[in-house]
């Protein structure tokens, strides 16, 4: 029997041999594929019984987790493990209820892997808990892609991803986008890629009534219940960190480790990524609403004519790519160039773009043949500006006015401090749980 | 004892990712029990672990940060000794 699921546009192709039934449970129906196609992924499908051979080494081991009302506790039973030899990589499981070992075995670097049910007869389960996950992990790893606990919702045309530790709210937040009529992607795990540039989130089956769905994403907040509703953004190392500590990782693979690494960082410079404590009602889905829709990091052309004629101007800060020195509602007073004081590096000016101008800092000047080259950045952006010259700095940023107060636009420089910020520690919420949910929004 | 002739050199345990000016450290495990925490070093932090190469001593990497960063010797010395304590299970030392 031939089975092929499409989960997160991966074609996986279930093959038994003639006279064993595949028996998947109804959270996968929906993913089951109705018509043909190259699998990327084979599993040939054996109803035996199979063992880790002795002549390889532990690698991982992960215990049942049971989720009380007290939070996560761990039994001490064992759930499944991870062994390698030169070669292979073999999965084993302990499911309970009946009780039996599915063994799942991958060959370095093939797409025809091998799954030992340890169900005999002529109808087996090939996917039972905790191993379609597993199967779903270890294929994301290959290329680098995010497996992670969250949900995501499109509204208004974006993409959102929600995620945080176990409580904060994932499923209360698609809930309430549901609620609302937007689609729910997903309300508790996604797969994260990157597609001709950009990045999609993918639902997963884990609930009966799921569905694969999809979604470019625009931006990932990390939240958490607050007194209100508010946002502010992330960068850098802290915002991969944040990311990385909700993703379903074993790390025991340095190179799977390393690539999931990597993804992440691509995906904290690619996409918005914001902190967000909300309130769990509807005034968190008219905040965001609210808060996607301005989008002034460009003025207008006017400001632009009026520094050509030698003229000071004042404008409002939209975005937050030069946060924390220019924060959203920010008045940034500009001043015209003054040709006698070339541009240096550290100071902070309008570019153009796009027939307005956006706010960033030059972190470095070249001088060519016939005119100077600047670079530059957000201070919160990850990636600097392509090169522009000289002629495109319309005007500089001399003051930033925020509420009552004038600020003077300093130089960022390499602070010194080692005791107590050196080394933040992130925390990772790993959720390995036997719970099997039944219910979700939809 | 770690002291300032101590040779520190990175674990082969731990994964290393620079993020512009900071970085991301995060262990390798062999059990989902100690997968529970990965760390985030600083500018100050990232600038120590580069200097790190199993060939500089302690006393090395102390005027190195002396010589960069706007502090006297003494304060570097202390500093140095508290961050390596805090990133110590990503690290072998050896005497010279």
């Amino acid at each position: 029997m031939t089975l092929d699921l499409i989960i997160a546009g991966k074609r996986i192709r279930l093959q038994s041999e003639d006279g064993v039934n595949l028996r998947l449970d109804k959270r996968f129906t929906a993913f089951i594929a109705t018509s043909g196609g190259e699998p990327g992924l084979i599993i040939e499908v054996k109803p035996e019984k199979a063992i880790i051979p002795s002549e390889t080494v532990k690698v991982f081991d992960a215990q049942h987790v049971e989720e009380t009302p007290e939070g996560p506790e761990k039994s001490g039973e064992p759930f499944w493990e991870v062994a390698t030899s030169e070669d292979m990589t073999y999965v084993k499981a302990s499911l309970k209820d009946p009780v039996r070992y599915p063994l799942l075995i991958i060959p370095r670097g093939k797409m025809r892997w091998q799954l030992f049910t340890d169900e005999a007869g002529t109808d087996t389960d090939p996917l039972p808990y905790p191993i379609d996950g597993l199967i779903l992990y270890f294929l994301t790893t290959i290329n680098g892609e995010i497996m992670i606990h969250g949900s995501g919702v499109k509204c208004n045309g974006r993409g959102w991803v929600f995620t945080g530790r176990s409580g904060s709210g994932k499923t209360t937040m698609a809930g309430i986008f549901d609620r609302n009529g937007d689609r729910v992607v997903h309300d508790d795990r996604l797969i994260l890629m990157k597609n001709d540039g950009r990045w999609v989130m993918h639902s997963t089956p884990v609930y009966r009534n799921d569905e694969p769905r999809s979604s470019e994403v625009d931006h990932l907040w990390i939240i958490s219940h607050g007194r209100s509703n508010i946002s502010a953004p992330l960068s850098g190392a802290e915002a991969a960190g944040l990311i990385m500590a909700n993703c379903i990782q074993q790390n025991w693979d340095g190179d799977a480790t390393a690539r999931l690494v990597a993804s992440v960082t691509d995906l904290a410079s690619s996409v918005k990524i914001s902190s967000l404590q909300f309130l769990p009602d509807n005034s968190i889905h008219d905040y965001l609403m609210a808060r996607e829709n301005t989008t002034a990091e460009t003025v207008t052309a006017a400001s632009l004519s009026l520094l050509e004629e030698g003229k000071q101007v004042t404008v409002t800060a939209g975005g937050y790519s030069m946060w924390p020195t220019i924060k959203p509602g920010d008045r940034i007073i500009i001043n015209p160039l003054n040709p006698e004081k070339p541009l240096t590096a550290g100071k902070v000016v309008a570019l153009r773009r796009d027939g307005g101008f956006v706010v960033h800092r030059i972190t470095e000047v070249r001088i060519g043949k016939l005119s100077r080259f600047i670079k530059t950045r957000g201070d919160a952006a990850l990636i600097p500006d392509p090169w522009s010259i000289e002629m495109n700095v319309a005007g500089k940023v001399i003051e930033i006015i925020r509420g009552d107060k004038t600020l003077k636009i300093m130089r960022r420089r390499m602070p010194y401090l080692i005791a107590g910020l050196a080394v933040v520690i992130v925390k990772i919420w790993q959720r390995i749980t036997n719970r099997k949910a039944t219910s979700t929004v939809k | 004892m770690i002291s300032v002739s101590s040779i520190p050199s990175h674990s082969p345990r731990v994964v290393f990712r620079r993020i512009n000016d900071e970085c991301l450290l995060i262990p390798l495990t062999d059990n989902i029990a100690d997968m529970d925490s990965l760390y985030r070093l600083n500018e100050t932090g990232v600038f120590i672990w580069e200097l790190i190469d199993g060939k500089r001593d302690i006393r090395d990497i102390t005027a190195r940060l002396a010589e960069e960063f706007d502090v006297n010797q003494a304060e570097a010395e202390k500093d140095i000794m508290l961050f390596l304590e805090q990133v110590q299970e990503f690290l072998h030392f050896r005497e010279y």
